[in-house]
């Protein structure tokens, strides 16, 4: 016998899905295309995936990169992992930054763990604060982190805050 | 005199008749609706017809499942390796068995196997895809064009988001960096 899932079960596993592998299965069969086009699928894909979501940002003192990491998605995904561009910060701030961890609940055990989490982490949960470094804090607020920037000799504030740029982290 | 378990009996899609442990058959919701509502169930002639998907295999699969998360004091690890090696079976089982849990409304196992599936198909190419789901290629032709269409709004949609236009609405990281100058 073979066994045809209904289509409302395929939606189901659809949305469990990252973004590329939706993306290469738009070609796989008409009405996947018309599903996956679909800017209501594209709402409720991505509200599964906020609401699960787990993100580290992970800086490795010796370089400059800093990389934002999703240690729920699957190694074979390419946005597990993605470069941050924080060129704005000044070049020494880099090395007093360590990791930031926010997750929603007890730190999970994955099987697929990134072995780039063997480094020291920190784990911050909603509304704390942490000081990096004199220059540097992050606070977790509403399950945003926000980076704060101090520069002691310098008093005036620029207003408003400077949206983030970074590749696509989705 | 001893006391007997209660029973119920199941028909599967094959026809065949089956007694199983009301307790455990009471797992699944539409075989409970069956017993509560209808009263269906207690003998041989009133049988619950189950639904078309669910096969003596199938359903013998469910009812493992169900013997085991019926039992209380499980801690959730153990619940949890034995999800884990409940699901390591073929995918073509794991569709039916998808399919067969869905019919009896088994929400906990129908989440199960449907992430067991995402797992299985996430780095699949669309003819494997196809394979699985047994789809026909019906698009070949028109897809480059349309893929390029969609692919390019959903990278906007993806700049709004991060250039913060929807603000507050969305919940996901969004780093804001304060300059002190």
């Amino acid at each position: 016998m073979k066994a045809i899932l209904q289509w409302e079960l395929v939606i189901e596993i659809l949305l469990m899905l990252p973004v590329k592998s939706l993306v290469h299965f738009k070609c796989v069969y008409k009405s996947w295309l018309c599903l996956l086009s679909d800017p209501h699928f594209g709402i409720s894909h991505f509200q599964r995936l906020s609401a699960s979501f787990t993100r580290l940002l992970f800086i490795a003192p010796p370089s400059p990169e800093i990389r934002s990491i999703d240690f729920n998605a699957s190694l074979h995904d390419d946005y597990a992992s993605a470069t941050l561009n924080l060129n704005f910060l000044p070049p020494n701030t880099h090395h007093n930054v360590q990791i930031i961890v926010e997750t929603r609940y007890a730190f999970p055990q994955h099987q697929d763990f990134n072995p780039l989490l063997k480094a020291k982490m920190v784990f911050l949960s909603n509304k704390t604060s942490l000081n990096l470094s004199n220059d540097v804090r992050c606070t977790i607020f509403n399950r945003k982190i926000l980076v704060h920037l101090y520069q002691t000799q310098r008093t005036d504030r620029i207003a408003n805050p400077v949206p983030f740029h970074s590749k696509p982290f989705l | 005199m001893k006391m007997m378990k209660p029973y119920v009996w199941l028909q599967t899609s094959d026809d065949s008749i089956q007694q199983v442990e009301q307790e455990i058959a009471m797992f699944c919701p539409l075989i409970c609706q069956e017993i509560i509502q209808k009263g269906m169930g207690s003998s041989k002639n009133c049988a619950i017809c189950l639904p078309q998907q669910v096969s003596p295999a199938m359903l013998s699969l469910i009812l493992d499942y169900c013997r085991f998360h019926q039992v209380p004091g499980r801690s959730n690890k153990e619940r949890k390796s034995y999800d884990e090696k409940f699901v390591r079976i073929d995918t073509e089982r794991l569709c039916e068995l998808t399919s067969a849990a869905d019919s009896l409304q088994l929400k906990p196992l129908v989440d199960l196997t449907s992430r067991a599936l995402a797992r299985i198909i996430e780095g699949k190419t669309p003819e494997e895809i196809r394979d699985i789901f047994h789809l026909p290629d019906d698009l070949t032709e028109n897809v480059e064009v349309e893929e390029e269409h969609v692919d390019d709004r959903s990278v906007d949609d993806l700049l709004s988001f991060i250039n913060g236009n929807d603000g507050g609405k969305l919940n996901i990281l969004t780093i804001l960096i304060f300059v002190f100058t």
